[in-house]
């Protein structure tokens, strides 16, 4: 379903977090408890930035905000659907105030989770964490002239694709959500875009490094040479696709996700 | 027949998470190994059914349709243990039942009558068959080609197919001859050796492990060569001109947990189990020592010494870092205790 404004953009993205949250949990669940061998973090950003929820798989699946109850259709094992009950534990709820877009602020929490995260985390497994910034567009804030604050959100988004551990660079992603405009899953040409929008997060958003093609492939993404990990008016399926590709390293080894 | 087996779990996890299964039992000359499947639920507990059910009842051939007799076990297994589980675990296997998840697993299994083998594969679970040269002459696994993320399994729900078809083995074991029931890292690795220049010298060093220190020692090295790193399960079975079982070494998993829990919780009685394994193991190497130093002390405060050092020991890996201060803290208080029940009584 893509975004069509029926739902506000931060329910829309609300609704896609909490969904991979769980399949996260969901994937390295045994049966008896998950394994812990993700640790997320989400930040919340309009004027404010805020860490709405952090902590490896254990203990965010122990400590939802609230557990809602939701019908999942299923197979019914011959050949039609059922609608079964299901417990809906929901992590991070939609900021309900309109008002500017803090990337920026956003992206010095992450660049301090991050820099903190691989202070405590230097084995040489570690791998090096994943941000996946979810966004409907350019910085603004603090009342400052728009151009201003892209270049100052570049100049972060940089410095944190410059950490790096044993594993390789820390890598952003970015998921845009908006109604209108051009489509486009994975660019690799910065001149094939159109939007100014598009461009900025094109250049704050890494190339995928090929130790994800495997991942990419699972997930139905299509990759080219020097593909960015970047996604322009993101559907539902496609921003799950996205958060769930950006922190599929994560699944069979421990790692970190912001 | 000269057996050995050895199982160990994904490095950064514990036995706890193992999904590996196996069973060596000398009274139906049986050897069995499965694999519980990782994005499905309760999948040890299948996987030790499935082996269990294998090496106990000697008729029993594990096909599509025999195993749905192990499902109502499978649930009664999961039922009982879901109300142990945080209400968090609770919630999600409940939400995973309701959703139609189960449990998969891959299976290899083999049965002797004197030097004839017969058996049964599904999956990436494999019977390795090596020559008196050290050379693999044949892997038998149900699925053709490289293994890949998507093996063929058995499943615990009796209203799905599972994936594959379990396939039927034989054959016989002469002198000098060896048998390798593996887990999929080892068949991965072995199927890629096959007829290298190499294949001797790995196949030597699986042959040479004699304990599970060895073992643990040989798969973090291959793990640092690339081998996956997943839980690792080898049994080995060479001819040794008897027809009996010779059980040299057999790693006990439930031992294994049983530890790591008393790690964990060093105050809580080790609990029961039928496996003579758990009581060799319980008399750790720790015990030995502290027994030895206790012989060694001449006073009550060497005494007190030695227990607050074991029982700090003891305590979870998380509180390694603090042990030291943890140490003298504990011996301060015990000796001041000492010295006051001294005083008390005029000693």
């Amino acid at each position: 379903m893509p975004y069509s404004g029926s739902d506000s953009k931060t329910v829309f993205a609300s609704k896609a977090v909490n969904k991979v949250i769980d399949n996260i949990i969901q994937k390295n669940f045994d049966g008896e408890a998950p394994k812990n061998r993700c640790f997320i973090s989400v930040i919340g950003y309009n004027h404010n930035v805020k860490e709405l929820c952090s902590g490896w798989l254990k203990d965010l699946d122990n400590n939802p905000l609230k557990i809602e109850k939701v019908k999942e259709k299923q197979p019914n094992g011959n050949g039609g659907i059922i609608e079964v009950d299901v417990e809906q534990p929901i992590w991070v709820e939609p900021i309900t105030q309109d008002g500017a877009t803090n990337m920026k602020g956003a992206l010095d929490l992450a660049k301090e989770t991050v820099i903190n995260w691989m202070n405590d985390h230097q084995d040489k497994d570690d791998p090096a964490p994943v941000i996946i910034n979810i966004s409907d567009g350019v910085p603004y804030y603090n009342g400052l002239d728009v151009h201003f604050c892209m270049e100052e959100t570049t100049k972060v988004a940089n410095e944190i694709m410059n950490l790096s551990n044993a594993d390789g660079h820390v890598l952003i992603f970015n998921a845009m959500i908006e109604k209108d405009g051009a489509k486009s899953v994975f660019p690799n040409d910065i001149s094939k875009l159109n939007e100014e929008e598009a461009k900025f997060l094109f250049n704050i958003t890494s190339v995928i490094p090929d130790s994800y093609k495997g991942a990419a492939a699972k997930n139905g993404l299509e990759m080219m040479e020097n593909s960015r990990g970047c996604i322009f008016q993101a559907d539902a399926v496609q921003l799950i696709q996205l958060i769930d590709f950006g922190s599929s390293k994560g699944q069979g080894d421990k790692n970190s996700i912001v | 027949m000269r057996i050995k087996a050895f199982i160990t779990h994904k490095d950064q996890e514990r036995f706890t998470d193992c999904q590996d299964r196996f069973s060596v039992n000398k009274d139906t000359k049986s050897i069995a190994l499965a694999d519980g499947m990782s994005q499905s639920i309760f999948q040890k507990i299948w996987a030790q059914l499935l082996v269990d059910k294998y090496t106990t009842i000697e008729q029993w051939e594990p096909t599509i349709e025999s195993v749905r007799e192990l499902s109502p076990k499978w649930q009664d297994q999961v039922m009982a243990i879901i109300p142990s589980l945080t209400p968090a675990a609770q919630r999600r296997s409940r939400n995973s039942l309701a959703m139609g998840m189960s449990a998969g697993s891959t299976f290899v299994g083999i049965r002797f009558n004197e030097n004839k083998w017969e058996g049964w594969v599904l999956g990436d679970s494999c019977l390795i068959i090596v020559d008196q040269n050290n050379e693999i002459v044949k892997i038998e696994t149900s699925q053709e080609g490289h293994f890949d993320s998507h093996p063929d399994y058995f499943d615990s729900n009796p209203n799905k197919e599972g994936k594959g078809l379990p396939k039927t083995i034989s054959g016989e074991l002469h002198k000098g001859e060896k048998l390798f029931l593996v887990s999929d890292p080892f068949s991965d690795i072995l199927y890629n050796i096959q007829g290298s220049d190499s294949q001797k010298e790995l196949i030597c060093k699986l042959l040479a492990i004699e304990n599970h220190e060895a073992f643990e020692a040989l798969v973090a090295n291959w793990r640092a060569q690339g081998m996956h790193n997943d839980d690792s399960t080898l049994v080995v079975v060479e001819y040794d001109e008897s027809d009996d079982f010779h059980v040299v070494h057999e790693d006990s998993i439930d031992a294994f947990i049983e530890m790591e829990k008393q790690q964990e919780n060093p105050l809580e009685p080790v609990s029961a189990s039928k496996d003579d394994n758990l009581e060799k193991e319980s008399t750790s190497l720790s015990q030995v020592v502290l027994d030895e130093k206790i012989e060694e002390c001449k006073t009550l405060k060497d005494y007190l010494s030695v227990v607050a050092d074991r029982f700090i020991d003891s305590l979870p890996k998380e509180l390694k870092k603090r042990k030291e201060n943890l140490k003298k803290r504990f011996k301060d208080q015990l000796f001041k205790a000492l010295d006051c029940y001294y005083k008390i009584e005029g000693k």
